[in-house]
């Protein structure tokens, strides 16, 4: 897949999840490479620039494993970015899939 | 690419990032590998995944434009301003020396060339110092004014780091304790479960990282100076603190050396001290102390028992509620203007209201003006 394609959904993707649940960047990042292949470091710059926007904010959490963890999660902004960038999304596919097919019915 | 291997790449690509940006990257990365290896992959694999480190370099570069930019602009600026300084000076002595021989004779004249010789002298020294800074980066001047020491760096890499961090408080708390030495303290009450505690902004001042601790329900966040550096003179800082909790009764008390306080919302009590800052209370506030040595006091529609001491700064009162507590308002210096509709006597510098049963209510302002509404 094209990598403009990518980058430019890797925001919705990172956002989308957050609005589940909190994520830490592992989590993010394997998710996401699941279903999307991407280098996956890319997304701490995406994630440090979300934080930066104020639509994404962070805390430590401990862990039972290891050191504690930085957790993501959405601001109401991120929120209101998130449902905006989905209806764009949705609204883009949709004429996508149309002028792909090319049944343009006069 | 081994951990160690890849970590170090990415710093050198990130060198131009002030350090603690650089710092908290590494941190992010530091965790995706122990992750990843937890989930049992190897160090090469996790690196592949990762992509070049200097890929991932110029994202965060492209992040931050102003980080290098901004220190080529003022290093250019500084050499030029000092060369600017060092041809005048010549200037003065080549031009101002003969002229003066010939006007005052040899003996005053002579006497004023060796002042000019040595003015020059020490400006020649100065020129070569702050070339030797500004290629070595090193620090040149250490002023000792008092008993604190403040240094003069030619080098500008620590000028105006962006700052910013956050953490989030989902502990129960029952108080909350703010010290702050460097930024302005706001407290917001808001519709929200957790604390949301966040400094922000940029500040040319070494600060060491937000403390913030839970302790029975004690919640204490300290913002400490590291040191008295100042970087090209400049004493830069914007950084605001935020501490945005959810709408309960706690007990407030900010402690403030130079930014303003901001207090909104509905507590239980509230103690501000402030040395340089203003300070700006809305809510309603059972029991409040409030201490300002310079900076303007606002209160808005404020309850219950208080007390309110302003050495220099005005102290406004804005009352919505009629409330029957008493206020009395002291201050040593500046006008006292009341614009609600309680009547206050006046002895000397003390104002007393005539409702009420108890002084709840205390203003103190010994300098600035007092403005009461409601």
């Amino acid at each position: 897949m094209n990598i403009q394609y990518k980058k430019g959904i890797l925001e919705l993707c990172v956002l989308t999840l957050l609005t589940r649940r909190d994520h830490y960047g592992y989590e993010l990042v394997e998710t996401i490479s699941k279903s999307i292949e991407i280098s996956e470091g890319t997304i701490y710059p995406l994630l440090r620039r979300l934080s930066d926007a104020h639509l994404v904010e962070t805390y430590l959490q401990e862990s039972n494993v290891g050191p504690p963890r930085k957790y993501y999660r959405l601001t109401k902004k991120g929120e209101k970015s998130q449902q905006q960038q989905h209806q764009q999304w949705t609204a883009f596919s949709q004429s996508m899939k149309t002028f792909l097919q090319g049944d343009d019915h006069d | 690419m081994t951990k160690k291997d890849y970590l170090r790449k990415l710093r050198r690509s990130l060198k131009d990032l002030p350090d603690h940006i650089i710092q908290d990257i590494l941190r992010d990365y530091e965790e995706h590998f122990d992750d990843g290896q937890r989930s049992g992959l190897s160090e090469e694999e996790i690196s592949r995944g990762l992509g070049d480190p200097k890929e991932v370099a110029s994202e965060y570069l492209k992040m931050y434009p102003h980080a290098k930019k901004q220190k080529k602009d003022s290093k250019l600026w500084d050499f030029l301003w000092f060369v600017f300084v060092i041809i005048g000076g010549l200037w003065v002595v080549v031009n101002f020396v003969p002229f003066i021989f010939k006007l005052t004779g040899s003996i005053i004249g002579g006497l004023l060339g060796f002042i000019f010789f040595l003015v020059s002298l020490i400006l020649v020294v100065v020129l070569i110092a702050i070339i030797y800074g500004l290629f070595k980066g090193k620090q040149v001047f250490n002023f000792v004014v008092g008993d604190r020491k403040f240094t003069f760096k030619t080098s500008d890499e620590d000028r105006s780091q962006r700052v910013n961090e956050s953490q989030i408080i989902q502990q129960p708390v029952s108080d909350i304790a703010v010290e702050s030495h460097l930024s302005a303290v706001i407290i917001q009450q808001e519709d929200r479960n957790d604390i949301l505690v966040e400094l922000d902004g940029y500040s040319s001042i070494r600060r060491s990282p937000l403390q913030v601790e839970v302790n029975n329900g004690h919640l204490s966040i300290i913002d400490e100076v590291v040191s008295q550096t100042i970087v090209n003179g400049n004493l830069n800082s914007n950084l605001k603190l935020w501490v945005r909790v959810p709408q309960k009764n706690f007990d407030v008390s900010v402690k403030s050396s130079i930014g303003s306080v901001k207090i909104n919302g509905n507590f239980n009590s509230c103690t501000v001290d402030a040395n340089l800052g203003s300070l700006k209370i809305d809510g309603h506030q059972n029991v409040s102390e409030v201490k300002c040595d310079m900076g303007s006091i606002r209160v808005h529609n404020n309850f219950g028992s208080g007390n309110f001491t302003a050495s220099m700064g005005s102290v406004q009162w804005y009352q919505a509620n009629n409330n029957p507590h008493r206020f009395i308002i002291q201050k040593t210096m500046g006008s006292f203007k009341n614009n609600s509709q309680k009547v206050f006597n006046q002895h000397n510098n003390t104002y007393r209201s005539q409702e009420g049963i108890e002084p709840e209510v205390r203003i103190r302002s010994k300098m600035g003006s007092i403005r009461l509404e409601g």
